[in-house]
This record gives C-alpha cells, sequence and structure tokens, in this order.
C-alpha cells in the first residue's frame, strides 16, 4: 500500500497516473481517502481523471462529507465530478443527499437530482418524487422532468393536480412532457381533455409541440391528422411535425400516405430553412410512403435531385434516385458519380446502376 | 433481409452502449443489407434478436464481427486519408519545426493494433515524403500487435491489391514492386524504418514500458474494450506522448469522450488530440 500512495503523491505525472489505475484494481476502499486527499491537490486533468475513475471503483461512504462539499465548490471540474462519483455509489449516495436536499440551496439541489435521476433506482425515483410540490420553479421543473424520464407513473395524479392549478407555462410544458415520456394512454386522454377545456392553453402556440404529440399518442388517425394539418408555422415547427408522424406511424402504419401529410412532409424536406437532419426524416417518411406504382409521384425524384445538390443530403438524395428508378434518376446518379469525390458515394452509386441494370 | 430504421437505430444504440462508437445515421442505408446478410445467416429474424444473442451467448466474436461491419472491412494502406493528411500536412510540420529548434532530431511513433502493418508502413511513406533531408532523422516507428501470426505477416511486407487499393499512384510506383500473384512488395526504404513487436494493450505492465512518443495511432481497436479498460489506454497513451504530440484514434472514435485531459485542435477539416506542451 505504501508504495502506491508514494507514488500518487510523487512527482512523477506518469507514476500518479498509474498508481490511481492501480488503485482502482485493488479494490481496498483504505486508499479512498488518500486519493480525495490527492485530487485537491492536483494540478494535472489527467490525474485528476485517473484519480475520479478509481474512486467510482471504490466505496466512498467515508468521504461523503467531503463529496457533498464538492458540490458546492466554486470550480466546476469538483462540482460535476462529485456527481460522477456521487452517482457511482448508487443506494447509499441516495440516503446521504436526501438528507441534505432540504438544506441545500437551489444550485447543489438541481445536482442531487442530477445524482438520483443517474442512479435511477426504486429509491432514487421515490426520492425526487417526493419532491414534486417544492416551492421553488426551476427545482419543481427538473423534478417534473426527471419523473417524466424515469417514466414514473406514481407521480401521474400529483402532476395532474399541478397542472389544473398552474399557470406558469415553464412548468404546464415540463408536466406536458412528462406525460408524453410516461405515455399513460388514460392519462393522455383525461389530459387533452383538461386541456381542450382551457383555450389559454389548447390554443397557445407555445404548448404545440407537447399537444401534438399528445394527440398522435391516444388519438385516431383523423385526429391526428387534423391536427398536423393545423399548424401555421410549418417551418418553426418542423421538427415536432415529422417527430409527430412518425410517432404516429407506429399506430397507424398507412399515415404516411395521407396525400396532405405528404404535401407536408415535402415541403418540409425542400426547405433550406429547415435542419439538414429534419429534411432527412422527413424525406425517410416520403420514401416510406412511396407508392412504386404510382407513376405520379413527383416528390421521390424532386427531392432526390434537390438533395445531391447539398453535400449533407447527398446520401438521402441517392436513396431518392434510386427509389424511383426511372430513367432520369438513374441518369441523375450517373452525372452525379462523374462530379462526387466521396469514394463512399461512387460506391454506392456505382452498386444501384448495376443493380438496376 | 432488410432492417428498419427503427431497428436499425436500436441496434446503434446497443453498439453505442457496448463499444462507444456512435455511427452516423446516413450510413444507415450502406450498412442494411451487410448486417442484414449477417442476421440471416444466423437465423435471426429480429434486432432483438440479434441483441440478444451477442448480449447473452456470443463470446465476443459476434460483437468483433457486427463492429467490423459496421465500421470498416478491412485495413488497408492510407485508410482514413482526411485523418492521415491532417497528420502529415499539418502535424508533422508542426512536430519538425519545434524538434529542429531544439536540435532535436529523433521523431518516435508507435502504431497500437498494427494488424498486418499497413498502418505503420503508411506512416513510414508520410515521413518520406513530407520530411526533407529525412537521413538526417532519426525515425523510431514501432508497431505492436496481440496477434503474434499476423505479425510475421507484418514483417514480410508483401501485400495484396486490396491493400495497395488507396495508395497514391506516385507513392505506389515508388514504393511497391510487383510480385507474381498480384501481390506487391514494399521498399526496403520504407519497411526498414518500422519495427514490430508483440504487445497485448490490457497488459498494464507490458503497456507502461512504452514511453516518449511524438505520435501515436491506435484507431478501430479500443472499440472492441470496455469503459474502463479503454480509459486506462487511453490515459497511458497521454503519459506515453512527448508534450506536444499527438494521438490518432479511428475517425468514429472521440478521445475527448474517454478523457479531457488532451487538447482539441483543428488540423484542417479534422479535429486532432494533442498533449499540450
Amino acid at each position: 500500500m505504501n508504495e502506491l500512495i508514494d507514488n500518487l503523491n510523487g512527482a512523477d505525472e506518469s507514476n500518479r497516473v498509474y498508481a490511481a489505475q492501480d488503485i482502482a484494481d485493488t479494490g481496498d476502499n483504505s486508499y479512498v481517502l488518500p486519493l480525495v486527499e490527492q485530487l485537491l491537490r492536483e494540478n494535472s486533468l489527467i490525474v485528476k481523471d485517473a484519480i475520479i475513475s478509481s474512486l467510482c471503483c471504490l466505496d466512498c461512504m467515508q468521504t461523503f462529507i467531503t463529496l457533498y462539499s464538492f458540490l458546492q465548490s466554486r470550480d466546476a471540474y469538483l462540482r460535476n465530478h462529485a456527481v460522477i462519483i456521487f452517482v457511482s455509489q448508487k443506494d447509499n449516495a441516495v440516503s446521504y443527499l436526501t438528507d441534505k436536499f432540504e438544506s441545500a440551496d437551489n444550485e447543489v439541489k438541481k445536482l442531487i437530482l442530477d445524482i438520483l435521476f443517474e442512479i435511477g433506482s426504486d429509491k432514487a425515483a421515490s426520492a425526487i418524487r417526493s419532491y414534486l410540490n417544492i416551492t421553488s420553479d426551476n427545482v419543481q421543473i427538473a423534478v417534473i422532468e426527471y419523473l417524466g424520464r424515469l417514466k414514473d407513473t406514481a407521480c401521474i395524479e400529483d402532476m395532474v393536480t399541478l397542472l389544473q392549478t398552474s399557470r406558469e407555462p415553464m412548468l404546464c410544458t415540463a408536466i406536458l412532457s412528462a406525460f408524453i415520456n410516461i405515455n399513460d394512454k388514460n392519462t393522455i386522454i383525461r389530459v387533452l381533455s383538461i386541456l381542450k377545456e382551457d383555450e389559454s392553453i389548447f390554443n397557445n402556440n407555445l404548448y404545440l409541440p407537447q399537444i401534438l404529440r399528445l394527440s398522435v399518442l391516444v388519438g385516431n388517425c383523423n385526429e391526428i391528422i387534423k391536427a398536423l394539418l393545423s399548424v401555421t408555422d410549418i417551418y418553426i415547427y418542423a421538427e415536432d411535425i415529422v417527430s409527430a408522424i412518425e410517432d404516429a406511424k407506429h399506430r397507424f402504419t398507412d399515415i404516411v400516405k395521407e396525400s396532405k401529410l405528404r404535401d407536408l412532409l415535402f415541403i418540409i424536406a425542400k426547405s433550406a430553412d429547415v435542419d439538414v437532419e429534419i429534411r432527412i426524416h422527413a424525406a425517410d417518411l416520403l420514401i416510406l410512403a412511396s407508392d412504386n406504382n404510382n407513376m405520379e409521384d413527383h416528390y421521390i425524384f424532386q427531392l432526390g435531385c434537390l438533395f445531391l445538390n447539398h453535400n449533407d443530403l447527398q446520401v438521402t438524395g441517392v436513396r431518392l434516385l434510386a427509389i424511383d428508378g426511372s430513367c432520369d434518376a438513374m441518369s441523375s446518379i450517373q452525372t452525379f458519380i462523374k462530379s462526387t469525390r466521396n469514394d463512399e458515394l461512387r460506391n454506392l452509386c456505382s452498386d444501384i446502376l448495376i443493380e438496376k441494370g | 433481409m432488410e432492417i428498419s430504421i427503427d431497428e436499425f437505430r436500436l441496434l446503434g444504440e446497443f453498439i453505442y452502449r457496448k463499444v462507444g462508437i456512435r455511427f452516423e445515421e446516413n450510413k444507415i442505408y450502406f450498412l442494411n443489407r451487410r448486417v442484414g446478410s449477417r442476421m440471416q445467416s444466423l437465423n435471426m429474424s429480429t434486432v432483438k434478436d440479434y441483441i440478444s444473442y451477442i448480449r447473452f451467448l456470443d463470446k465476443g466474436e459476434e460483437l468483433q464481427h457486427l463492429v467490423n461491419l459496421i465500421t470498416v472491412n478491412e485495413t488497408y494502406f492510407f485508410r482514413e486519408y482526411e485523418q492521415l493528411r491532417a497528420f502529415a500536412e499539418i502535424c508533422i510540420p508542426e512536430i519538425i519545426k519545434h524538434k529542429r529548434m531544439n536540435a532535436d532530431y529523433k521523431i518516435r511513433i508507435w502504431s497500437a493494433g498494427c494488424s498486418s502493418g499497413e498502418e505503420p508502413y503508411t506512416l513510414a511513406i508520410i515521413l518520406r515524403e513530407m520530411i526533407d533531408n529525412i537521413d538526417q532523422w532519426n525515425i523510431e516507428i514501432h508497431a505492436t500487435d496481440i496477434d503474434k501470426n499476423i505479425l510475421k505477416d507484418a514483417g514480410n511486407a508483401v501485400y495484396s491489391d486490396r491493400s495497395v487499393k488507396e495508395v497514391p499512384e506516385e507513392y505506389f510506383n515508388k514504393y511497391f514492386s510487383a510480385l507474381p500473384n498480384n501481390t506487391y512488395k514494399l521498399a526496403d526504404k520504407a519497411k526498414n524504418m518500422v519495427t514490430f513487436s508483440h504487445q497485448n494493450l490490457s497488459d498494464k505492465q507490458q503497456l507502461r514500458q512504452f514511453r516518449a512518443f511524438d505520435f501515436i495511432f491506435c484507431r478501430n481497436v479500443l472499440i472492441y474494450f470496455d469503459e474502463k479498460s479503454r480509459k486506462d489506454v487511453v490515459d497511458h497513451f497521454y503519459t506515453a506522448l512527448n508534450q506536444g504530440g499527438y494521438v490518432f484514434l479511428g475517425s468514429s472514435e472521440s478521445a475527448g469522450r474517454i478523457t479531457t485531459a488532451f487538447k482539441i485542435k483543428r488540423a484542417g477539416d479534422m479535429l486532432v488530440y494533442c498533449k499540450e506542451s
């Protein structure tokens, strides 16, 4: 043990790294205090990282007081890595931190919530749930978000009550997002009927993404299409529209074939004002909707040609033209092969041309 | 057999958790057939079955096979050209300039996980092309691998068509001579710059003997390691580098995700990882 401690405290940076690594391999918790002491003195980032990694392999209960003080430190490295170490300690950390929660300031409360969420055990979820009615808005929103991400159903009734009594927009948005994550159908139906009774929420664009997604989860096909087509700011809500259609197709596989939704997807896919990833996603959905026997479907070919002119969209462009399969599409691919310097794309195009004969 | 995008995303998440590789969704189309064929050959009809197989029944071979499908097909000269270009055009000149100022004419490079030798020999060619008066320099390229059999092949420096397909024509004419059966032998002037040895990156004591490098290449090797082992190896790479030295992992791997100790620098269109001076 002495040799490892000597190396951990020594002048040679490499030896300090190796000592921290070797300590982790021992699994001996008596090294925890020397590791934490060295962490406080250490200037080298690589050594600090190695120490953190080592602490995560050991039982650090004996040093929780010190680690808790790191959560309050002005040093962001110590704060962030105290979170990592506490997470590694699992339910031991839950017990300790829940005792500290009430007396902590809001910033530390949020860090404690981060830790509890990452631990994610039943005990941690129960602790988070107990803070649902905390008075600080920001902390409460974090609690709601985490309960949603944990898909915690035990909090549903309290969250419905909160939704009915609160008018704070960020809070309402967080609650609706949590219900989406929890995805309990009966709750969603109930929540949507509550919202429909309150025009200040239901017709408020601020909540449109959440209302859209909630509708997709429980509405019938016509209701979903109606909701999607009612969106006026298509480019602002492009991502929400495309995500909603993606979710809807899990319940209604043919929804992507609805002509008005295909028109909507086409508008989004061809727009230069929309993020590339959303455009690709819209194009993917159009591909699903494409009917190879429908010779009047110009969208696939048009998008394919358009996408070839954009570096980030070329792969999808080639796919679209391959699916179109027309002589014009193959001709576009042949022209593209000559102009592109991307080996992978050239190989892909060659494969397609050979396959299509 | 074609896999749906949803299934491929599921598989992508599994691979990311297992080996830390995030592959781009626009590559789904490239890979769909390959992975689908593999699943079909194993009589797996769903991605969930395939993942269960890898998780519970496989001893590592299938995961390795899958990762090979989605990352690289094979090793060959000048693989990941853009990264090598950053090495050649930005990193080497910087190191050379610094060393000349200090009258230090030694360059040490480590190719960790060198397989059949294409990578370290590629580095030798690049150094010969980028350094003026190369005879003035003492250049050591240490190439290591866990597979002793493949190291023997590497030492012979004889390669097939597939290995040399990406060698720029000018370099091919300069450094390779044709042999029978469509094979090619690397010229001694590049071959003799590389020393091969057996090494297991999981063996810490063995690993720690390797120190004082200006460049370390370890591309598409650490993907097979668990998180802790990967971190231990990359931490060692940091300590094994000289000040100002560079580490190169595979283009789909991120050193920054493993440790924050390296400084990220821009070299042309690439991001590279440096041990700050």
